[in-house]
């Protein structure tokens, strides 16, 4: 693996983000958590062993393993705009965007691609460019961001105080650009799942949202 | 007297960089009184206890406050919080009202 080179000034090049001591072999954070660098090799492997034993479960176990990250996330990410900005009132209220540009570096600065968040028919839509996982894992046959889908229901419900779950409607392994989230309550994502499986494609699916023919109907 | 000088610089950067210095200098900037400055850290000091009560107005930084036509993120997923079942929602005891909220709907 290429050594990064952590002294470096030139922009881009992430100075200042992490501290190597080379006599023991760690890398840390600017807040002295512990941190590795890999490749998509380790997460290919993990992902093929776990798909072995797991077999069609293998999604489910990201997707709860993404909520319990963007539930810690969530924690690290309140505790920063806290200190940064010494108000009372909590995180929810940050203008959207400004709340949109720190979680973009948030995200952005760990790599995981950057994000926009709307409102459309009553619910949150999350586009993610350049996703990590795709590339990760080099899937190009099927929808393969479960892990961020998982992130963005925790982080999210942590944030709102809301249990809200996600679910992946498009995936740039499929379509190429982007990366669409819809976050909402358990009965439209098992909605929108069941359309999936019947082959529906992203604009039918929003189109059946928008005409709200989801379970429960709003 | 040059060493004393080197000694004292670190101490007074450290306490410096602990914000140590911060309502000093804000007071300073900001021309108050010394009795303005012991009040508005008494009132900080009371709302960083008893969050969300009203005791005092601090104001949030700009960053924090949305502009009056952007929405918050929180009022983003408002539809999301109307419907959402009761047991979906999280309590929060975040501040000291939360504490005695049973007692406001206990009857008799």
């Amino acid at each position: 693996m290429a050594q990064p080179d952590l002294n470096t000034e030139q922009p881009g090049m992430l100075a200042g983000l992490l501290k190597a001591d080379e006599s023991t072999g760690e890398i840390q954070t600017a807040d002295n958590k512990r941190a590795v660098i890999t490749t998509g090799e380790l997460w290919k492997a993990l992902c093929d062993a776990l798909s072995q034993r797991l077999a069609t479960e293998l999604d489910d176990v990201f997707f709860a393993a993404g909520l319990s990250w963007g539930a810690h996330a969530y924690q690290e990410f309140n505790q920063n705009v806290s200190s940064s900005q010494k108000t009372l009132y909590h995180t929810r209220n940050m203008g959207l965007s400004d709340f949109k540009q720190q979680f973009n570096t948030y995200l952005t600065r760990c790599g995981w691609g950057r994000f926009d968040i709307y409102q459309k028919y009553d619910l949150i839509f999350i586009d993610l460019f350049s996703s990590a996982f795709p590339d990760l894992m080099g899937r190009r046959d099927a929808m393969s961001c479960s892990l961020m889908a998982g992130f963005f229901a925790g982080f999210f419900s942590e944030l709102i105080g809301v249990e809200f779950s996600c679910i992946e409607l498009r995936c740039r392994a499929l379509s190429g650009e982007k990366c669409t989230f819809l976050v909402g309550d358990s009965a439209v994502v098992t909605s929108v799942r069941k359309w999936m499986a019947k082959g529906k494609s992203f604009d039918e699916i929003v189109e059946d949202i928008a005409a709200k023919e989801y379970q429960a109907k709003k | 007297m040059a060493d004393d000088v080197q000694q004292k610089r670190p101490y007074e950067e450290t306490v410096r960089s602990a914000g140590l210095f911060e309502d000093i200098e804000e007071s300073k900037a900001g021309q108050k009184s010394a009795p303005e400055a012991t009040l508005e850290s008494l009132a900080d000091e009371m709302e960083s206890k008893f969050p969300g009560e009203g005791a005092s107005s601090p104001q949030p930084s700009p960053a924090a406050t949305p502009e009056p036509s952007e929405p918050s993120i929180g009022e983003l997923f408002s539809p999301l919080v109307k419907i959402a079942p009761k047991e979906k929602v999280r309590i929060e005891n975040d501040s000291i009202g939360s504490l005695f909220k049973k007692y406001f709907t206990r009857r008799g």
